[in-house]
């Protein structure tokens, strides 16, 4: 059985007295994508922001690479090798897509240099190579998703987090989102993905797991999701 | 009135906006960074000014040498502060008293230390006048409005160009997202707060050149800087730059035309008048 | 709902307290002139923390509204020559004029303007008050009528001579205002301050007219306020501009509600009342210069290391120790 590079066990989270996650176990396996599907408000972004740590769990679990990140402050989680492209995209609005690009590598670890990282991602978004001195708020919905995604590749991380990267876009952009999701497995890299987009996160997935209301309430392969009276019913409304 | 006389202060009220830019930019920073008003921050311009009027004054040393020795001085004092607020910084309202009683601390450390007597740094060679083509300004207020322009001009490079720079503006817009990319956000925030308290240190000196140093006086700079700060827009430098000049500029027109009770309204309209036309700054974004 | 009980058996009891004490020492004139100067403290802090604790709405300038209030009445009363009361009345409605003045621009926005547009307010207005011909600049106004002279039957009671009489009269108006505190508190409008004060943006959410909410507190303020500034004046007699607008009222307001537990509604009472008396027979002894510079730091370690003050802390024991009972 394949490793699980990120996994979550028992996870209790939320903000202050609120609890939203309430016992969270859910592993990713390496160099697949892993999608969790859930509706608005089940606790998916709260569920992200916990694994990088913007917020303490407060019971349970998470390991990396089977070591604890418990307890890690964010930039010490992000430099483990984790980049989160985050919901809503939060550029930072008075930079150049340039700037943005460059602060991605701030998480680079050894290797190649800012200009051959920047050169492979404008390979992936050959879009944003006349964009690079614009600044970041001027930019269309779907090019700052792809300045998004951008940043978070920058840094050559071994684990891509996406918060509902599709949310808002045209259904072109949509399309060339998932593509570069794909050519990201292609590129050895883990992925969780966590989307409302079902029927296309299923699709490219390799397993999907369902939050509701703050707790896990399916796992199991794209197909068998497919097959779920559950899954098909609120996601697929089929 | 003579057309000279309107020349001369117009000429040293630029030269005293950008005096207010530079009085303005500590607090500007930390509350771009730390969104924390540090009302404290004209009595540590003040501590800035004493320090460089002792050593002025005192021990004969020279004006660059005194300028970095209050900037650091206060580097320092701002270092310890720092470890002060960050205990209660999540909560908001707190903080704020907070900085307003180190202020108040600061201030009753001044009268009991320097007494209650205004003084001036007046160093003999920056008395005189000079004339720059048909105008004539003080000689201290062109140098200190030089070298406001020089340090606010090498801060927007840092922020602009260097790798810690762009990781404050990172970190400024949403600390969040610094985070998400590695920034260590809570070693940004203590650099910006030394650095703004730094800041605030080393315009002490010029501050004491072009205006009497009085324990009392902390809190109007720290207004003036927040009115430069609102009306620039929350962390740009040359937005600040500007806000100074219309500030300076704007002061020293009414004196020529009416008493200095009208320069103290003048300040309050201004903010009075952002507050209400343009609470983003002049040069801060509608969201 | 325990709490606001307690809140009014706490009132209750500073009430008797003030008022028996003020019985026992009214013929002791420096007794009696100390305890005007904890009243008069006393309900410029309680003033304050309608604003602050109340409403979260931070002044670092009530000094502004203090100082406006006793102009405005020892104007009219030397130069309109009206008598006191109406002066105290013309004062507190010039006040609460001004404070929407402040409050208006500010409100509209989320932060701290308030804070910062008060504390320009203090400043520029003492700048006025040393500048005009109204208030005789910095010489500033003198010979300032007191409350004046009255008999009820056989008793009589002069404002002029008696130090006990004006303490009577500002402990009538600190107990006013202690109460309609504590009748704020418990209404609909103090639930509201309250969500204000938790969390602006919620409130809005949770359809609470914030901007209302915080005006009202503000004027509330400002009335009791410009009352004690007003007051002030017809008990001192003379008024210059640093006087009025000393950064006292400023800084001791905020000390003494921090001091006693900016939570309640009389824990600024309390706190008035304990900094006035030590002040008086303590720190002015030993530190006959530096007493201010001991305000700062108690200020800075109150809200360090116990930011709900000795009331309020002292309310969180009692409650907790009734819930292990109960
Ligand atoms: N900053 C916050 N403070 C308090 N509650 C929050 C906050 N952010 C989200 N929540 C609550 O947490 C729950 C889950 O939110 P979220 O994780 O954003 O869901 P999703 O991403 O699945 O739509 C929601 O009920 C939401 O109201
Ligand atoms: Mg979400």
């Amino acid at each position: 059985m394949p490793e699980a590079i990120l996994s979550l066990s028992g996870v209790v989270a939320g903000y202050g007295e609120v609890v939203v996650l309430r016992g969270v176990s859910l592993s990713a396996e390496e160099g697949k994508i892993t999608v969790v599907l859930g509706s608005n408000g089940s606790g998916k972004t709260t569920l992200m922001r916990t694994v990088m740590g913007v917020l303490p769990p407060i019971e349970g679990e998470i390991t990396f690479r089977g070591e604890s990140v418990r307890g890690l402050k964010t930039h010490q989680i992000a430099r483990k090798g984790i980049a989160l492209v985050p919901e809503g995209r939060r550029l930072w609005g008075d930079m150049t897509v340039r700037e943005n690009l460059e602060m991605g590598y701030l998480l680079r670890r050894e290797g190649d240099s800012l200009e051959e990282r920047l050169e492979e991602v404008l390979e992936i978004f050959p879009h944003l190579r006349r964009l690079l001195r614009k600044t970041a708020r001027t930019l269309s919905g779907g090019e700052q998703q792809m300045v998004a995604i951008g940043r978070a590749l920058m840094g050559d991380p071994d684990m891509v987090l996406l918060d509902e990267p599709s949310l808002g876009l045209a259904p072109m952009v949509v399309a060339e989102v998932f593509r570069v999701i794909e050519r990201m497995r292609e590129a050895g890299k883990t992925v969780l993905l966590v989307e409302q987009n079902a029927k296309k996160a299923i699709e490219i997935s390799d397993y999907v797991w369902v939050l509701e209301n703050g707790e896990i309430r399916f796992s199991g392969p794209p197909e068998e999701a497919e097959e779920n009276e559950k899954v098909r019913r609120a996601y697929l409304g089929l | 009135m003579s057309f000279s006389l309107l020349a001369n202060s117009i000429a040293s009220g630029l030269l005293m906006g950008a005096n207010y830019a530079l009085f303005a930019v500590g607090l500007s920073l930390v509350f771009g960074v730390l969104k924390i008003i540090n009302l404290a921050h004209g009595e540590l311009l003040l501590a800035g000014a004493y320090v460089g009027y002792f050593a002025i004054r005192g021990m004969g040393v020279p004006l660059p040498l005194a300028l970095l020795f209050s900037g650091l001085s206060v580097g320092i004092v701002g270092y310890l502060y720092y470890f002060v607020v960050r205990r209660i910084r999540d909560d908001e309202l707190n903080t704020l008293i907070l900085t307003y009683g180190v202020g108040v601390i600061l201030t009753n450390l001044f009268l009991l230390l320097f007494t209650a007597d205004e003084r001036i740094i007046n160093i003999p060679w920056l008395t005189e006048g000079v004339w720059l083509g048909p105008v004539q300004v003080n000689r201290g207020n062109l140098v200190s409005g030089l070298v406001s322009l020089l340090i606010i001009g090498g801060l927007t490079f840092f922020l602009a160009r260097t790798e810690t720079g762009k990781m404050i503006r990172a970190s400024s817009m949403d600390r969040e997202a610094a985070a998400l990319v590695g920034v260590d956000v809570e070693r940004i925030d203590r650099f910006a707060f030394v650095l703004g308290c730094a800041l605030a240190g080393f315009a002490g000196p010029l501050f004491g050149i072009v205006s009497h140093i009085n324990p009392v006086g902390g809190e109007a700079v720290t207004i003036n800087a927040f009115i430069l700060t609102v009306l620039a827009g929350l962390g740009s430098i040359p937005g600040l730059l500007l806000a100074g000049i219309i500030l300076g500029l704007g002061e020293a027109i009414i004196v020529v035309f009416a008493s200095t009770m009208f320069q103290g309204i003048f300040a309050l309209a201004l903010f009075v008048a952002v507050l209400f036309l343009r609470p983003e700054g002049i040069f801060g974004r509608r969201e | 709902m325990g709490r606001r009980r307690s809140e009014k058996k706490i009132a209750g009891v500073v009430t008797l307290l003030v008022l028996s004490s003020a019985f026992v020492f009214r013929r002791d004139p420096f007794v009696a002139h100390v305890l005007v100067q904890a009243s008069l403290l006393a309900l410029i802090s309680l003033a304050w923390n309608i604003l602050g604790g109340g409403c979260g709405q931070i002044s670092f300038g009530h000094a502004a509204f203090f100082g406006t209030g006793a102009y405005v009445s020892a104007i009219l009363t030397t130069q309109y020559h009206l008598n006191p009361w109406l002066g105290i009345a013309g004062a507190c409605v010039s006040v609460v004029f001004l404070s929407l003045l402040v409050g208006v621009p500010s409100f509209r926005l989320k932060g701290a303007y308030f804070a910062l547009l008060i504390l320009a307010y203090a400043h520029v207005l003492k700048l006025v008050a040393l500048n005009l011909e109204i208030t005789k600049g910095d010489e500033g106004i003198f010979s300032i009528p007191s409350f004046g002279r009255y008999s009820f039957g056989g008793m009589e009671v002069n404002f002029f001579t008696s130090k006990g009489a004006n303490l009577f009269l500002i402990l009538l108006f600190l107990i006013a205002g202690l109460w309609t505190g504590i009748w704020m508190r418990g209404s609909q409008t103090g639930i509201a301050m309250e969500a204000v004060r938790e969390d602006e943006v919620t409130a809005e959410a949770m359809g609470i007219d914030t901007l209302r909410y915080k005006l009202f507190a503000l004027g509330v303020s400002a009335f009791f306020t410009a009352l004690g500034g007003a007051f002030y004046v017809h008990y001192i007699h003379f008024l210059t501009p640093d006087s009025a607008y000393s950064g006292y009222w400023s800084l001791m307001p905020i000390v003494a509600a921090l001091f006693g537990g900016i939570r309640t509604v009389t824990g600024p009472v309390v706190g008035a009342f304990t900094l006035v008396c030590l002040d008086e027979f303590l720190i002015k002894e030993l530190l006959p210069r530096g007493d201010k510079l001991v305000y700062g730091l108690l200020f800075v370690v109150t809200i360090l290391f116990f930011p709900r003050g000795i009331l309020g802390t002292w309310v969180e024991r009692q409650g907790h120790g009734r819930k292990k009972e109960g």
